[in-house]
């Protein structure tokens, strides 16, 4: 066994674990962060994507002692402590998005990522940064149209959703604007019991 | 929550609309924070954990199942082979009521025989899953291998190998019929095409695999099985049937599915085995599926032979079509469906939306050793619309008649329906010439310099349309003389309001995506006048739902749709009852909207639906002497007896490198009609599902066996579903025509977008090719797509004058 610390949404975790155990699986049945999903074995459908020190990494092709010392945001780490979602999570819902929802934690992660570097992304980037994200029920239009309407949010801009009641447009209401502020947990700050522990 | 949508209305299509952070859909909160709970997500005290060992080879018998290593491991593992598991269920025997059926028994674990690569051969029971993994590699299988077939010729030829004892030359299934003159009208007619079409083997490939969980209280000696599947009641009666439980001995309970596409549409034998060992060992069992056994073992789909001979009049009439049908059953007859239902419905399906009153078929369906076919989205209808689209462009060509012009003289016109085709199905309503005319116009069809434009350096452009009436919902007069008997036809609703004016819906139906439980919160809101916001539907327990078939084959709009709408009734004549007893007028002068009852006459005599609800539970004050406390009310709903058909026309323009024989969508419209929308955008979002994997059977996707039965695509590296680089926006146009023959006019289309895709674009590369060639073999691949360019340049060379007129400048 080995010794890991790891900060996942916020909260340091220190656990002695099998050196082959993937970060998925610390998440999932260490941690109980069942958000992040398995759909393969060979990183291919990206499903199980998160964020490491801000990048966007499978954590199926990861082992968790390779992220030992790291900052791991998962998708029960995105929205406010208030319950608050993030900008990307209103406008999948928005834009109806998701369908079974499974792929759609790791397709938001990886959207996620994709903002941070391209603040107005054209749908070419788009689909190219999401190649590694598979989808069996949207056919990944409104996927598309969904990253456009968060880009735009974050951007501070009102944008045409199909919201029509959000007519003042920047960020919805309550929600922390920017992509940093979404994502930054920083440390000391509590999160207990958002997380799912 | 929404709740601006509170009155009826019959006839439109509902919109719903969120504020300001708000998310749409019931569903998405909980998905969209990574709270939902799949069956991998859940766990049980004292849970064991199972892995299966299975068959390294095709088809073998098996010598000896070696766990010494295994034993060794230390583990406190156990491994469960037929041995070990006889007398614990009975095999899987798949039922159908039809004349040219042999049944045969799947045994869950393989007994003494195994028949395709990935057969359970054991179980390994073990309280830790990755030790339950580490040992199932330690078991050793050591198997005389037999010779082995995976195709359809090799299953067909008279030499070959049986599959099954008591299935005489690997047939699972052999009907014909005619109708008509068949062979009169062949002889009369001007033009005769004719070609064999070949479809590829699918994997429905939902990103969410297969799992179960099952725990028996020895107590009280019920079973509960926890399970992603998209029909729980024939779930619960196939355990029971196999497990020697009555059904009301079995629970099933349905957490979130990740996607089903008729992946979990059948009784597996893992669930079998899962729900078996938990029986015996008095400990709650879990099993979660990796992708690799999901590709192997899960039921494949749509791997057709179909020949298929058009003939008609000098003007292009059709006069006669003919057809011959195999399919490649698999090693095992799936359960409930059997193979028969990818046969027969592709018989049935073949005459699509066109007038056709001569038809001869015959449908088989064989037994190779290869992993057992099953349901996927289309079923048999993307077959055999490929087969069918693509030959009436060959028609078309030889005829010398534009092809969609060739479709306007054939396709069923408005004005003679409802049009009962020969093959017993109804296209109920809609008006097909149209929404050909709307696609063709939207793609800008025929117009050569848009078409030059598009195509760019060594790409040929073309265009290509498919049309197709997609017949959903079929009913129990439907089932039982075209597949099994061991499913329900109807779907049913309970809707509940409790003393405080909240309704509860309770369907049979179980959503894999399809937003049931917005969709139909929507429904009984707006059938009862009450808010949205008041009501919840809940589904995937056999416990609490009413019995019914599940969500198969576009269905729910219609089939549980109806039922929520008969039902919302029924409770909302309960309460205009209580109403009219309060405020002292009859019944037919009151409306009930947004939350209150009141006198379309006497706006000032109005009533809430909450202080109703507290009479009919409280009962303090005196209410009608014939009215029973709570409000409740149960209807099911059978669809019609000959279906109900909803149509599109898809429309695509494509480039194609000549040299690389890569093929580029540049634009794709869908003209559809579903006959009422509960919600359009599910609808759209359905549609645009659809067409991504109906564009990966056209380009990507194929599950492949080596020569002897070695699956070739275990991965997702290898078997190429699509991603977003791959799959384009769509234009989608509806045309909404109410179907006359359903209650609310819902026909249903969750299938309908896979459906066109393969022949549009087969037509599109055809015409960018000078069409001549024929690609009527899927996929699309780019070295089979090279090699029709290169067709076409040999056949320009030779033939000089008549493909050069066809070409693009």
């Amino acid at each position: 066994m080995v010794s890991v610390s790891i900060v996942v949404n916020g909260l340091e975790r220190q656990c002695d674990v099998e050196p082959r155990l993937l970060l998925v699986g610390f998440l999932r049945d260490v941690l109980g962060l069942t958000g992040t999903h398995i759909g393969c074995e060979t990183s291919s459908c990206g499903a199980c994507t998160v964020l490491v020190d801000g990048e966007s990494v499978k954590a199926c092709t990861v082992l968790t002692v390779q992220a030992d010392g790291s900052e791991v945001t998962t998708i029960e780490g995105l929205a406010q402590p208030d319950g608050s979602l993030h900008e990307i999570q209103q406008a999948f819902g928005a834009e109806h998005a998701l369908q079974c929802g499974f792929c759609t934690p790791g397709m938001i992660m990886a959207v996620a990522s994709l903002l941070k570097s391209q603040r107005e992304p054209t749908d070419r980037q788009i689909r190219d940064a999401l190649e590694g994200n598979l989808c069996r029920c949207t056919g990944y239009q409104n996927i598309v149209k969904a990253v456009h309407s968060a880009a735009c949010m974050l951007r501070g801009q009102s944008y045409g959703l199909q919201t029509a009641g959000n007519a003042a447009g920047a960020g919805g209401a309550g929600v922390a604007s920017g992509l940093e502020a979404g994502l930054r947990m920083t440390a000391g700050f509590s999160t207990e019991g958002q997380d799912g522990t | 929550m929404g709740g601006r949508h509170c009155r009826s209305d019959d006839g439109e299509t509902s919109i719903m609309r969120a504020g300001a952070g708000e998310v749409w859909r019931r569903e998405d909160r909980r998905l969209l924070t990574g709270d939902g709970k799949y069956v991998a997500d859940l766990l049980l005290p004292r849970l064991l954990f199972i892995s299966f060992v299975r068959s390294p080879v095709a088809h073998g018998v098996i010598r000896s199942i070696d766990c010494t290593g295994a034993r060794e491991a230390g583990s406190g593992a156990q491994v469960v082979t037929a041995v070990e598991a006889a007398g614990w269920f009975k095999p899987l025997c798949a039922p159908y009521v039809g004349r040219g059926y042999s049944p045969t028994e799947y045994p869950p674990i393989a007994a003494g025989k195994v028949r395709f690569a990935g057969e359970i051969v054991a179980a390994v029971v073990c309280e830790d899953a990755a030790t339950a993994e580490d040992v199932a590699e330690r078991v050793f299988v050591d198997c005389e291998p037999l010779p082995t077939i995976t195709t359809i010729d090799e299953a067909l030829a008279p030499e070959s190998v049986s599959v099954h004892e008591r299935l005489s030359g690997n047939v699972y299934v052999d009907e014909a019929g005619a109708i008509g003159d068949v062979d009169g009208n062949r002889s009369e007619a001007a033009v005769v095409v004719e070609d064999v079409f070949r479809t590829q083997r699918l994997s429905a490939a939902p990103i969410e695999c297969r799992g179960t969980i099952a725990a028996f209280d020895r107590g009280v000696r019920r079973l509960t099985v926890w399970t992603a599947t998209a029909v729980p009641h024939v779930i619960r009666y196939g355990l029971a049937e196999c497990l020697g439980l009555s059904e009301q001995q079995v629970r099933v309970v349905v957490p979130e599915v990740g996607g089903s596409f008729g992946n979990k549409t059948a009784l597996y034998p893992e669930d079998v085995i899962v729900a078996a060992v938990a029986m015996q060992y008095g400990r709650p069992v879990k099993w979660v599926e990796g992708r690799r056994e999901n590709l192997i073992a899960s039921t494949h789909g749509q791997e057709e032979r179909i020949w298929l001979r058009l003939s008609c009049d000098p003007d292009g009439r059709m006069r006669s079509l003919e057809s011959d049908i195999v399919v490649n059953g698999g090693a095992y007859s799936s359960y409930p469906d059997t193979p028969c239902n990818e046969a027969l419905n592709c018989a049935q399906s073949l005459v699509g939306p066109y007038r056709i009153s001569h038809y001869r078929y015959r449908a088989r369906a064989v037994a190779t050793n290869t992993c057992p076919n099953g349901a996927y989205r289309g079923v048999a209808r993307p077959g055999a619309n490929f087969a069918m689209e693509r030959l009436i462009d060959m028609m078309a060509r030889e005829v010398g008649i534009d092809p969609i012009e060739i479709r306007r003289r054939n396709l069923v016109a408005s004005n003679e329906m409802p049009y009962r085709t020969v093959t017993g199905l109804d296209r109920d309503s809609g008006d097909y010439v149209s929404a050909l005319n709307t696609a063709v116009s939207a793609l800008d069809y025929g117009n050569p310099s848009a078409r030059r434009a598009a195509a760019g350096q060594g790409r040929k452009v073309g265009i290509g349309v498919s049309c197709f009436a997609e017949e959903g919902a079929w009913g129990t007069p439907r089932r039982i003389p075209r597949q099994t008997s061991a499913i329900a036809g109807y779907d049913g609703a309970a809707v509940r309001m409790d003393a405080h004016g909240s309704v509860t819906v309770l369907i049979s139906a179980v959503s894999s995506g399809q937003s049931h439980e917005t969709v139909f919160a929507e429904l009984a809101a707006s059938e009862l006048g009450v808010p949205m916001s008041r009501v919840t539907v809940r589904s995937g327990d056999t416990d609490l739902t009413p019995y019914g078939h599940g969500s198969t084959g576009s269905r729910s709009a219609v089939s549980t749709g109806g039922a929520v709408i008969v039902a919302a009734r029924r409770l909302k004549s309960q309460l205009l009852e209580l109403a009219s007893h309060e405020l002292g007028c009859p019944v037919q002068e009151l409306v009930s909207d947004c939350g209150v009852i009141r006198n379309r006459r006497n706006p000032s005599a109005v009533v809430e639906v909450e202080k109703l609800a507290r009479r009919a539970y409280r009962r303090i004050a005196p209410l009608a002497s014939d009215a029973e406390p709570g409000l409740e009310a149960v209807a099911y709903y059978d669809p019609p007896a000959h279906g109900v058909s909803s149509f599109a026309v898809h429309a695509v323009s494509v480039a194609v490198d000549e040299d690389t024989g890569k093929v580029e969508i540049l634009k794709y419209v869908i003209v559809e009609d579903a006959g009422r929308l509960l919600d359009v955008r599910v609808v759209d979002g359905q549609i645009h599902g659809g067409v991504a994997q109906g564009i990966g059977k056209a380009l990507f996707e194929e599950v492949v066996y080596s020569e002897d039965g070695q699956p070739m695509t275990s991965s997702l590296g290898e078997y190429l579903a699509p991603y977003a680089p791959e799959v384009p926006d769509l234009q989608v146009v509806h045309q909404c025509s109410p179907s006359p023959l359903t209650i609310g006019g819902m026909k249903g289309c969750g299938e309908s977008g896979v459906i066109g895709v393969s022949a549009a674009i087969g037509n599109a590369i055809a015409d960018a090719l000078g069409g001549a060639v024929k690609p009527n073999r899927l996929p699309y691949s780019p070295e089979r797509v090279w090699r029709l360019v290169e067709e076409a340049r040999a056949r320009k060379g030779a033939a000089g004058g008549r493909a050069r007129a066809k070409e693009q400048e």
